[in-house]
């Protein structure tokens, strides 16, 4: 079945109007896609640290340890918090996520992050102390998700990637 | 990760890492239900879901496509690639869970 959109293919229905408008449309299209792009890359690194900050929870409460518990909650929360950033960026139109609105965003990433990585530092210690160093590698591949965040941050592309405007 | 939590809940988890190799690994193990990452290598998400959909063998598993864009389409996208159902990345891991035991259900392994 054909139901895709109709295409203009005669002359009198391609003077200048409709190439402008194509013009307009792929531009449209292109700012759309590298909205797409890089709210997926931006993404990823969050989902790495909402997802292993959750196993890390299940870890902590099957072992009973309410002191690691603590830290561990305000990971996950601070992860949270990335990806409402994340999401607000992309919430309005590609054309409204201008670079202003991109370096106030990244500004409060790399805050984010920040705290991340001092959480991630004190509950390494907090488990080393306690014993727990199973649950060291999953606090490195949080550590690791912040160090990818932050390169795509900082990364020269990201002035590619980054929302139009 | 997701493997790690879903295998401490009980299921039992195959895990590919690329789209043609979930396509063979499929038609081998013949899963319950596929999770399919829809930015897989070599061929992604939404081909290997048609692959696997369009083959007499796996059309029947249920899958459940998981994506990290989010972007308003991808639902449709997903469902019109063959999937039974969508999910976003980061994972809400209750509500997969409750995705996963509906499909389940329905296609009688639960």
């Amino acid at each position: 079945m054909n139901s895709g959109p109709k295409q203009s293919t005669g002359p009198s229905s391609t003077g200048g109007r409709p190439a402008d408008s194509t013009a307009g449309s792929q531009h449209m299209s292109h700012a759309v896609d590298r909205a797409r792009r890089l709210r997926h890359e931006l993404r990823t690194p969050v989902a790495h640290i909402l997802g292993y900050s959750e196993l890390l929870e299940e870890e902590v409460a099957e072992h009973d340890q309410p002191a690691l518990l603590v830290e561990v909650r305000r990971i996950h929360g601070l992860g949270e918090q990335l990806l409402r950033e994340v999401d607000a960026l992309f919430q309005a139109e590609p054309e409204a996520a201008t670079a202003r609105r991109w370096r106030a965003f990244k500004r409060r990433c790399r805050r984010s992050l920040s705290a991340l990585r001092e959480s991630c530092r004190q509950l390494q210690d907090a488990a080393s102390t306690l014993s727990q160093t199973n649950l060291s590698s999953d606090i490195g591949n949080i550590e690791a998700a912040c160090e990818a965040m932050l390169a795509l941050l900082d990364a020269p592309q990201s002035s590619n990637l980054k929302p139009a405007g | 990760m997701l493997s790690r939590r879903l295998q401490r809940r009980g299921y039992k988890v195959v895990v590919a890492v690329a789209g043609d190799q979930g396509v063979s690994l499929a038609r081998v193990s013949a899963p319950d239900l596929i999770l399919m990452d829809m930015s897989l290598p070599v061929i992604d998400g939404w081909e290997a879901s048609r692959q696997l959909k369009a083959h007499p063998e796996t059309a029947l598993i249920p899958i459940i496509a998981l994506t990290a864009h989010a972007m308003s389409g991808d639902r449709e996208r997903a469902l019109s690639a063959g999937c039974d159902d969508y999910d976003t990345k980061p994972v809400d891991f209750a509500r997969l869970l409750s995705k996963i035991d509906a499909l389940l259900a329905r296609s009688g392994s639960g």
